[in-house]
């Protein structure tokens, strides 16, 4: 702050020009006693209140009475607007709180703006002094004394007095030093009241995050029976999450579940957390295509959210009557299928994530493989880092599964999570799991696995592995036999993906596997394609058994078929009139050692 | 795909992971064909568990193009798996089969 001796020496040596004189310094003990004493009783009654307003009201009067002064105003910097607002006054008729000026301009702008202290014998002569306010409060301003008042070097304000009330109105120099003594001590009084309030804010903001959590939490569900098979664990990284779980019973009985992520953290992606889950709890009690489902929750998100954010999420149903799983993805992490025996199929993420692009259709995958189990993560847990820094991924996260499987799924999902948190979390974590019991069924005569996936290159994986895992849990054959049976599978998988979808067409292969009730028992491998329509001519060419020396290039697959299956055979009255095949391939198992 | 290359005894050696099929084979397809250059090429399958008919194919198209540039080509570290595969396809005699990187002869 500006020397204010310096100050009051230079106003001097101006007004004496104008041939005016300032009452020569005159300070008795007892003043400096009281201006003490009313600094104390200010910074004891600044100190006293939150309310901001009275407290500088009452502080002003003091002020204005002690220097004698006829009215007084306090004047506040507003940076946003570049304005200099009056905070509160004194004396006058009329008050002037409210009022305001350009930054910069009047006695008192300029004061804030070269932060030192004014002192103007007579405004008339004074080109700075603006009219507006007098005019404004019908108070005739004659002399005016002004100190800055400032937190940390930065400039918040100004504090002034108008009119001595002794005849020659004239302020006397010592009054310069206490108005400045007396404008720290209201700027203090400011800067404390601001911090007050901005922690009073945090702590209101803090108690309403804390409820919104709690709502946040009412709004997951908790298992609706003991042995329910869906089960969700959240763990919000801050207060409130970004991350969902929900699963309910739809109208048909089955059970409705789904994961999702809103892309960022913190109060707005738990807001969009919040209608994302309730929309998919109103949607999902009356829809049973979770593709269906996903483009609802798309379009109406992708409507109403603001850019940027968009939501991943897996939707899926579960019949426990049938056994039949059906899931959709909208661009979240990859499923994680544990299968019979501790080994995983990991199926693929699919389209783009909700609230990207509107009118947007999504893929199903559908599948019967009982005995397994399906876990689902938010990249919080795939994240998360270990001890040494890695990220846990899928890998990482199979090996913590395996860690904690135990009899009761429950206990399983509450172990891994436990092991989870153990580790660094940057993120949200989330984890449901459902649980595909095994099912008794009759002997013969049934269907062992059924699955509908995308024609697509990366759901062959998921097919070999799903084809394996039923022959081997049924221990119908060795496992070399198994081998051959999946490469027969995936062969002629690829041939309807490569010849009859080729590039021009998608859709969806069925896959149907089933012991039939003959004398011999034999497996029955059935696919169902929506390809264009196969010509009878040249599949009979085709499914023809031939040597090896006369296999074209790109026939090895056909061979390889016919090599590993008894019987193949196309099913023309299965096929559609234009689109749609259906291809059969019989295994006699007894002739498999 | 993930894959390693190493220059060993005046042989490239190519070691290949995952399961090589309809998905991977056009990227194992790529990676075979660039790497024969002039030296023998070796393909490690150690940690392969699964390859099918296009798979097998782009091992025939590696090795007719190694035998066009004169140069030799062996299969190496083959799991049972992928051994029945070549059987069942009967591409084993056709390829050089050995057990690991230090049996294929110079």
């Amino acid at each position: 702050m500006t020397d204010p001796t310096e100050v009051i020496d230079t106003s001097m040596e101006s007004t004496a020009t104008d041939g005016q004189n300032i009452a020569a310094a005159d300070i008795r003990s007892s003043e400096i006693g009281d201006a003490f004493s009313l600094v104390a009783d200010l910074a004891a009654a600044f100190s006293s209140t939150l309310d901001i307003q009275t407290t500088l009201e009452k502080g002003l009067e003091r002020i204005v009475d002690f220097l004698q002064a006829e009215a007084g105003s306090l004047w506040l910097l507003d940076e946003d607007e570049n304005l200099v607002i009056c905070e509160a006054s004194v004396g006058g008729e009329s008050s002037i709180n409210g009022v305001s000026l350009p930054r910069g301009e009047g006695i008192v702008g300029h004061c804030i703006e070269e932060d030192e202290c004014k002192v103007v014998l007579d405004v008339s002569k004074d080109p700075d002094f603006t009219q507006k306010v007098d005019e404004d409060s019908s108070f005739i301003t004659r002399s005016i004394l002004c100190a800055p008042m400032e937190i940390s070097g930065q400039p918040i304000g100004a504090v002034q007095v108008l009119n001595h009330k002794s005849e020659d109105r004239c302020f006397k120099s010592d009054d310069i030093h206490l108005l400045q003594m007396l404008a720290s001590s209201a700027a203090l009084a400011i800067s404390n009241m601001r911090m007050a309030s901005a922690l009073a804010d945090a702590e209101t903001v803090k108690r309403e995050l804390a409820l919104a959590a709690e709502i946040q939490r009412d709004l997951l569900p908790t298992p609706l029976t003991d042995d329910f098979p869906v089960m969700g664990i959240n763990i919000p990284a801050r207060t409130v999450s970004g991350d969902l779980y929900g699963f309910l019973i739809n109208h048909l009985g089955q059970i409705a579940f789904c994961i999702g992520d809103v892309s960022g953290k913190g109060i707005n992606a738990s807001l969009l957390m919040a209608k994302t889950l309730s929309l998919f709890h109103c949607l999902a009690k009356y829809m049973d295509r979770p593709a269906d489902l996903l483009k609802m929750l798309n379009d109406e998100i992708a409507e109403s959210v603001s850019r940027g954010m968009f939501v991943t999420m897996v939707a899926g149903i579960y019949d426990p009557e049938t056994g039949r799983v059906c899931l959709s993805n909208a661009g979240h992490e990859p499923p994680l299928l544990r299968l019979a025996e501790g080994r995983y199929a990991m199926l693929n993420a699919g389209a783009m994530p909700l609230g990207i692009l509107p009118k947007m259709d999504f893929q199903e995958m559908e599948f019967y493989l009982p005995d397994s189990s399906l876990y689902l993560v938010t990249d919080g847990v795939t994240e998360a880092k270990d001890e040494s820094g890695e990220e846990l991924e899928l890998k990482g996260l199979q090996k913590i599964i395996d860690a904690n499987i135990s009899d009761k799924f429950t206990d399983t999902l509450r172990a891994i999570t436990a092991d989870i948190s153990k580790l660094e979390l940057r993120d949200d974590l989330t984890l449901l799991g459902v649980d595909f019991p095994d099912r008794e069924l009759t002997r013969k005569g049934r269907v062992l696995l059924d699955l509908k996936v995308m024609a697509e290159p990366e759901n062959l994986k998921f097919i070999r592995q799903a084809v394996e895992q039923t022959l081997l849990r049924e221990n119908m054959v060795s496992e070399l036999v198994a081998t051959d049976i999946v490469l027969a599978v995936d062969e002629a998988c690829q041939n309807i993906i490569r010849h009859g979808y080729g590039d021009d067409h998608k859709g969806s292969l069925v896959l149907e596997m089933e012991l039939l009730d003959e004398s011999t028992p034999t497996l029955s491998i059935l696919l169902r394609d929506e390809a264009p329509r196969m010509d009878p001519e040249i599949i009979a060419q085709h499914l023809e058994k031939r040597s090896l020396d006369e296999v074209a290039p790109g026939g090895l697959g056909l061979h390889i078929i016919h090599q590993v299956m008894d019987i193949c055979k196309h099913l023309e009255d299965e096929c559609g009139e234009k689109f749609g095949n259906a291809f059969q391939m019989l295994k006699a198992l007894e002739a498999v050692k | 795909m993930d894959s390693e290359i190493k220059e060993e005894n005046g042989n490239v050696v190519i070691y290949l992971k995952g399961d090589i099929d309809l998905e991977k084979s056009p990227l194992v397809r790529k990676l075979l064909l660039e790497n024969i250059k002039d030296k023998p090429v070796v393909i490690s399958l150690e940690e392969v568990d699964y390859i099918d008919s296009s798979g097998v194919a782009s091992f025939v198209e590696a090795l007719q193009t190694c035998k066009g540039k004169n140069l030799g080509f062996a299969m190496v570290s083959l799991s049972p798996k992928v051994k029945r595969v070549l059987e069942v396809a009967r591409l084993d005699k056709v390829f050089p089969i050995y057990d690991g990187v230090a049996d294929v002869p110079a």
